[in-house]
């Protein structure tokens, strides 16, 4: 497949590096001849020099023969123009990243079809559904969702007293039927493995689950000793959109939301806004305030300024006083991976969740469903069809030769959901909950091709 | 582990008279209650009700495994009961359970309470067993099988 990105900034690097990774013919377009050389070093993509808004640019890049058209550039306008000149040529989907509320907040639907784009995507709006599908677990640090929210993956940080700590995976194992799950994956310094049985859960790891939704209760008690709930107290640092967009939808579950922002005219627009949150002018690094405002009695703290520092700094000093969690806006992909040890729960990245909606819908076509990269982590977990093909057919799981760094999660056959066991007996149609690490994503579509 | 091998024998009831879920659960507390002294019947059938309102512990294959955790309890009891007309359970397979090992634990016993299910759990698995469970006459047979196990 042919796919012309415009763009070269961190979305369009992102979605460069896993399409073309995936052996996809990448062509990206950029007007920052700086940019491009850098990536055309780092990735096996073909860049072309111009305006994605430009006929011409377009044309010499080849569009006539492009079946994927994503434009993720930081102008709204020239992501929108450049799709609509794209209509004229053969182009199949195409995709534009927009920041603007005022082209998706009403009726999206219809503004997608009238600019004839498939998909529309906000980077503040996916973040926000983000951050509400994650406070609902409260213990987890990553949630994603499959077959229709009825299969969850969770991720865990072990942490020393809970009952999973030192037992090996086939101790696990063995609650099979009483409590179904499947651990499908530990993080350790950064390394994800696949654990066989001998594997022990260590303090410190990050525990990779898959279970149905029903089962998170009492999964989630016997394993870690806890118990997820909505949070009830609430604070936000940083009151632009995404800040605005969360304390809104959180009011609407009832939670008590204290919202710290330091611009005094935007307060006045938040607090006009927002029925019942609270809403504080100060920086999110003013410890005296947040104290006195009950920080230090918050369930969750979500930071989601416009700077990286801040966020961090207010999500230590949130956690240092108390707080029980924090989410946290981090932009600079390059931090991420330190954040883990400096105690930060939960870093969500808007370049990745972006590339991630993106991914989602441009492999909604084939045999994969569904796909969530993981953050911080270079696995990914994909929903897909195996094919109907006698193979399959009562072959049981120990017996399959999956491939190393993969494994199933969850097996979907008709409505019914099975956590599968070595035994389980594949059946073609099913449709497979699969986790792996980066490297097995082309044995997977091998083992599974027709 | 040997949980299993050291059931009491008070604990062991071959015939329980309860016909439905709930009562079956009262049946298996109270019959620990009486074993154990500062337990509270009511305080432990709403543990274990609570537990069944999260997911039955049917787990399937005839067998049930109704389990808790009690604050202030100093050890781990488990307490076996068998209906051979068999309990509607909302197990897994649909189908009624007949075999049941109640497990309770203190609360922060946290990590042998999860060993006590599983070696629960891999005894059950076996068909033989369970077979064995079903066809035994009196609490010393069951006594016995119990006693067999690792």
């Amino acid at each position: 497949m042919r796919i012309m990105i415009v763009g070269a900034g961190m979305v369009g690097y992102h979605l460069s590096e896993k399409l073309s990774g995936e052996g996809q013919e990448v062509v990206l377009i950029d007007q920052d001849d700086n940019k491009l050389r850098r990536i055309e070093r780092d990735l096996n993509v073909l860049p072309v020099l111009g305006s994605g808004a430009s006929a011409r640019v377009l044309e010499e890049a080849g569009i006539d023969k492009t079946d994927l058209f994503i434009a993720v550039t930081d102008s709204d306008e020239v992501n929108l123009i450049s799709c609509i000149i794209s209509k004229q040529y053969n182009v199949k989907t195409r995709i534009a990243r927009v920041r603007n509320e005022d082209f998706y907040a009403q009726g999206t639907a219809q503004a997608e079809r009238a600019l004839g784009i498939d998909l529309l995507i906000s980077p503040d709006l996916a973040i926000t559904e983000e951050i509400m599908r994650l406070i609902t677990m409260s213990q987890a640090f990553e949630v994603a969702e499959f077959a229709r929210g009825r299969i969850e993956l969770l991720g865990y940080n072990a942490q020393a007293g809970q009952p999973c700590v030192g037992k090996s995976l086939q101790d696990l194992r063995d609650l099979q039927g009483i409590y179904d799950f499947v651990i499908v994956a530990i993080s350790r310094n950064n390394k994800t493995i696949i654990p066989r049985g001998k594997d022990r859960i260590e303090v410190g790891d990050k525990v990779y689950l898959v279970m149905r939704k029903k089962d998170v209760p009492p999964v989630e008690n016997l394993l870690f000793n806890a118990a997820s709930h909505a949070p009830k107290n609430a604070f936000i640092v940083g009151g632009g959109t995404i800040g605005y967009l969360v304390a809104r939808q959180m009011e609407q579950k009832k939670i008590n939301v204290r919202l710290v922002e330091q611009n005094s005219k935007r307060c006045e627009f938040l607090a006009e806004q927002l029925e019942h949150t609270v809403v504080l002018n100060s920086n999110g690094l003013e410890a005296h305030d947040l104290l006195d405002e009950g920080i230090d009695q918050a369930d969750l703290v979500i930071s989601v300024t416009n700077s990286d520092t801040t966020n961090i700094l207010s999500s230590l000093l949130a956690k240092h006083h108390g707080a029980k969690k924090c989410i946290t806006h981090i932009t600079n992909p390059g931090f991420i991976p330190m954040l883990g040890k400096l105690g930060i729960d939960v870093p969500l990245s808007p370049r990745q969740v972006a590339a991630n909606m993106i991914l989602r819908f441009v492999r909604g076509g084939g045999k994969i469903v569904n796909i969530t990269t993981l953050q911080g982590s270079d696995a990914e977990v994909i929903e897909m069809k195996i094919p109907n093909n006698d193979k399959f057919a009562d072959l049981p799981l120990k017996y399959l030769e999956f491939p190393m760094g993969a494994i199933i999660g969850a097996i979907m056959r008709g409505g019914e959901i099975i956590i599968p066991t070595g035994d389980t007996l594949l059946q073609p149609n099913d449709n497979l909950v699969v986790f792996f690490t980066k490297d097995a994503l082309q044995a997977v579509e091998n083992l599974f091709g027709e | 582990m040997g949980l299993i091998a050291n059931i009491k024998k008070d604990l062991i009831i071959p015939e329980l008279h309860a016909t439905s879920k709930k009562e079956v659960l009262h049946e298996l507390a109270a019959a620990v209650v009486k074993q154990y002294q500062g337990l509270d019947e009511q305080t432990l059938y709403q543990i274990l009700l609570d537990r069944e309102n999260l997911g039955s512990t049917g787990i399937g294959d005839t067998v049930a495994l109704p389990h808790g955790k009690i604050k202030g309890f100093g050890e781990i009891a488990i307490c076996f009961g068998r209906s051979r007309d068999g309990i509607a359970y909302d197990a897994l397979d649909g189908k009624p359970a007949h075999l049941f090992f109640l497990l309770i634990a203190p609360e922060d016993t946290a990590t042998s309470y999860l060993n006590c299910l599983a070696e629960l759990s891999r005894f059950l698995k076996n068909a033989q067993t369970r077979s064995r469970l079903m066809q035994a006459a009196d609490p010393n047979e069951l006594l016995a099988i119990f006693a067999q196990t690792e």
